[in-house]
Parts: C-alpha cells; structure tokens; sequence
C-alpha cells in the first residue's frame, strides 16, 4: 500500500521537475574555471543589485548614498589605522577534571554538524557519555581516516573554532571534537586532495570511535581540536548572537574579480544589521584582510572607521570603502580574498578572485 | 580520463536529470541547481579518481550529489517547507512529504535514491555506500515508519 502511494507520488513529482539549469558549468569551457566566474559573477551581481537598489551618484563631491527611505549614509572613507589589540577573554574558572577518562565504550557518536566561517569547515562531532558512570574528555585525539590514496597520516592540532573545554562528562550528557577543513586553498593544477572515509577518533581512555557518514575533503589541510564540552559553561552550543552585537551584522562586498599583483585595489563592504536593534561600533572593532594564494595567504589588519560611521542603525546598513595593496610577489593564479570583523562571529565576506600581471 | 572539459561535459550530461532530481529531493527546489553545480565542480576535480570498477558514472555522481546535499543542508537552518519540489501539492503529496521528513536521513535518503531518483536495489547500494541487504531493511523501516505515520494498514 504504501509502497505503491511512493511509487505514485514520485512519478508525480518527477514528471513536474524542472529540466536543469542550461548555464550549470559542465561544458564547454573548465567546470573549475566556470565555477570561478558564475561565482564572482553571482557575487558581484547581488552586490551590483543591493547597491543598485540603496545608492546612486549623488552631488558634486562624488559621493554615493542611500535612496531609499531612512538616514542618508554617504560610503565610510577607508582609514590606515592598525587594528586595535586582541582583547583578552574573560577568563573563566573551568570546573576541574577529576572522572576517569573515557573510552571507547564509554562514548557514542550523536551526530555531525557542519559550520561553516570565511572559507573554514568546522565539523562538530558530537559525543555522548552511554556509559553509566562519568567520564572525561580532554586532549587531542588520534583521527584515522582511509582514502583510496591511504590512511590519514597528516594533520594538525587546534582549529580556527573556539577550542573544546576538557570536562567530566555525566552519563547521557554530551562532549564535542571539531574536525576542520577549508576550501581557502585552491590547487591550481586542478587536482584534488584525498577524500577521507571511515573516519575514527581515539578517547582519552583508550580504543576509537567510528564517525559515521563523515567525508573529509584534506585537499587544503585537516585540523582537529581538543575533546571537550562546548567553551561555555553548561556545555550546550553556543546561543545566537546577541542583540546589538557584532554577530547580527552580515557583510557583503564589492571584491574585484581580478587583482594585479603590485596594484592597489578599492572595493566596498556592506555591513548590514537586518535586525531590529542598532549596532554600536564601540570599542571600535579592527577588520583582516586575507589574500589566500598557494603560496601562502598574505594577511592584513586595519581599524574600522567607526569615527565616520559609528553604528550601524537597526534595519540599516553602512558602506566602507576598502583599500588593499595586492603584492608585488603574490602569486598568480585563482586565489581567495576574504574580509572579516576581527569578532568572534563577526561578519565576514569574500570571493574567488584572479591574481594576474 | 582525461582532463578535456568537452568530454567531460559529454560524460555527466547522460546523468545531469537524475542529478538535479536527487538534490531537489535532498535540498530542496531553491537549492538544486547549486547543489548540482558545486557536485559538478567537486566531480570535476576528482574526475581523474574515478573508478569504473567501484560503480558506474551516474552512481558516483549521485553520490556527490548527495553529499554535497548534506553539506548545503547543514548550513542551512530547517525550513518549514517540507514540500521538496515544484509538483502541485495535494493534500495526500502533502502528507506524505511531511511524513517523508520525519524519516531518518538514511531512510530518507534510500527512499530518494529508490523511489524519486528510480535507482534499483544495487545502485542506491552503490550511491549509499553499503550492502544491498541494508537498502532493503532501511527501505523496509522507512515504510514501516511511513505506515505508523500515516496511520495506513
């Protein structure tokens, strides 16, 4: 009965699908290099759009600003000013670690989720004590990993996410490793990296859980974080941000498609605050420029112009005019350029640019 | 293979429908298209991996698909859309996509494969990368649990 009503329906639904879209990338030019320009184009498009729609030449001096109802923003002028200094976190008593350590009988596997920030894959694994006693969670786990080019044998310690905190962990509560990846490389003689299955994480207390369904993409590197309980106090994932905080902003941007190596490119970032409380840029917040090249990324740090620009009013946004030098010896290439708040969870944006003579 | 973009072009274009039909299915009619893109991106790159011994083309494309699915799917935060494509939804389309939603994500993604995208037993094998004998228990839990839910005998 009911494999016939499944039957039925998907005959249904597949004959009302849409053929595919004619402009997907699979001939004649490159994939790679199609995907390159579909996705500056896209960029540049929804930012043509949103600045189409919010701004227009206006004046002598040049200026753009707002059309639409609400406060007229002329664009921020950029500023050479360094960023401020990191702002050390509040630090926190952690609760000692005193159980035994886990193992692998101990722990199952819930779940994996994905997050993603400027070109870094985070993949949480989430952990939980089954056992009926508590355990602990902390240092760096082993990963194994297979591919069709071998096992894993090369990644590093610690990861661009809020590291894990070592805990005890009471039976039926939950723990968490993050495995990073990142899409910030891109290799230019189109060849991927390996592609790892059947991954497995050791415990503290000795054997390795398997992670189910976990595909891990090494070409740009892997990284794995301690074990631990998510960097909050009661272990649970980290809230949504806060009203009127840095995180409620999205940034867009105006990032060229092609640089000139030695040039000194202007672009624009959007920062918008989509909600209904104003964001006020004080302290004023610094912001990172990354060139991602395969040689290596080229990384900038400037202060935001807060003095032009000192919030970004609720249902609002402001435009910052950016100035970035590209190097004399950046290398050529398909490379990434991101800009992002110097905030954990700030704002960030980017896209695939060409780096030429 | 070789790294003529022509033909590979030619090679996925058998199989793009099928394609699009597995990530409509997995993410939803918005995001099909790029869903597809980005598998193709990644299927390019690994073009010269592929191995004809593992599986035939279509199921290492599908296989893409769906992963690809998975990652598009986690960034995104839950819809309260849960008629995954553009077919006219009537009352009974309508229920079953909402009790199809309820399946575990390898329930779901074996009655996808099987039913929507039409694989047979050993391709939805393939795609999902486990023994035959899996699909049809994870099949026959997925229909069972779409019986309870919709209260069919």
């Amino acid at each position: 009965m009911i494999d016939d009503r499944l039957r039925a329906y998907a005959e249904r639904w597949r004959a009302a699908q849409p053929a595919p879209a004619d402009d997907l990338a699979v001939s004649p030019s490159r994939p790679r290099r199609a995907w390159l320009v579909a996705a500056v184009a896209a960029t540049a498009l929804m930012v043509v759009a949103a600045v189409t729609v919010a701004m227009t030449r206006d004046g002598d001096d040049g200026k753009r600003v707002r059309t639409t109802e609400g406060p007229r923003y002329a664009v921020v002028p950029w500023i050479d000013e360094p960023a401020p200094p990191p702002v050390p976190t509040t630090t926190t008593t952690l609760p000692p670690v005193i159980a035994p350590p886990c193992t692998a009988e101990d722990i199952r596997v819930d779940e994996v989720s994905a997050e993603g920030a400027t070109g870094h894959l985070g993949h949480t694994v989430r952990l939980r004590n089954a056992g009926t006693r508590a355990c602990s969670l902390h240092g760096y786990p082993t990963v194994t990993a297979t591919s069709a080019q071998g096992p894993l044998d090369d990644y590093r310690q610690g990861t661009f996410f809020p590291a894990p905190i070592p805990a005890d962990i009471a039976p039926g509560a939950g723990g968490i490793v993050i495995i990073e990846t990142t899409s910030v490389c891109i290799d230019d003689r189109h060849q991927a990296g390996p592609l790892y299955r059947d991954v497995h994480i050791s415990m503290p207390g000795g054997g390795y859980v398997a992670v189910p369904d976990l595909e891990l993409d090494a070409t740009c590197g892997l990284w794995v974080s301690q074990l631990g309980v998510w960097p909050d106090s009661a272990g649970q994932p980290p809230p949504g941000p806060a009203p009127g905080s840095l995180a409620t902003l999205k940034a867009t941007s105006t990032i060229p498609q092609h640089l000139r190596a030695g040039e000194v490119a202007h672009f624009e970032v959007t920062l918008a605050n989509q909600t209904p409380v104003s964001v006020h840029l004080d302290p004023c917040p610094g912001y990172r420029l990354v060139l991602y090249t395969m040689a290596g990324p080229v990384d900038r740090t400037y202060l935001l112009n807060c003095r032009d620009a000192p919030e970004i009013p609720a249902g609002g946004e402001r435009v910052f005019d950016m100035v970035a030098r590209v190097p004399d010896d950046a290398e050529r290439g398909v490379a990434k350029f991101s800009w992002s708040m110097l905030d954990w969870g700030g704002p960030s944006t980017g896209a695939a640019v060409e780096v030429t003579d | 293979m070789t790294d003529d973009p022509v033909d590979f072009g030619g090679w996925v274009a058998p199989h793009l429908a099928v394609m699009a039909n597995l990530a409509a299915r997995l993410a939803g009619p918005t995001d099909r298209d790029d869903v597809v893109q980005e598998a193709l991106t990644r299927a390019w790159r690994r073009w010269s991996t592929y191995d004809p011994a593992r599986g035939t083309p279509r199921v290492w494309l599908l296989a893409i698909v769906a992963d690809q699915a998975g990652r598009t799917r986690r960034r995104r935060r839950p819809s309260v859309d849960v008629v995954a494509g553009v077919v006219a939804p009537v009352e009974r389309d309508v229920d079953l996509e909402r009790a199809l939603a309820r399946l575990t994500r390898r329930q779901r993604l074996a009655v996808d494969l099987h039913y929507f995208v039409g694989l047979d037993m050993a391709e939805t094998a393939q795609v999902m990368g486990c023994a035959v004998g899996t699909v049809k228990s994870t099949l026959s839990d997925a229909r069972e649990r779409l019986r309870r839910l919709l209260e069919e005998p």
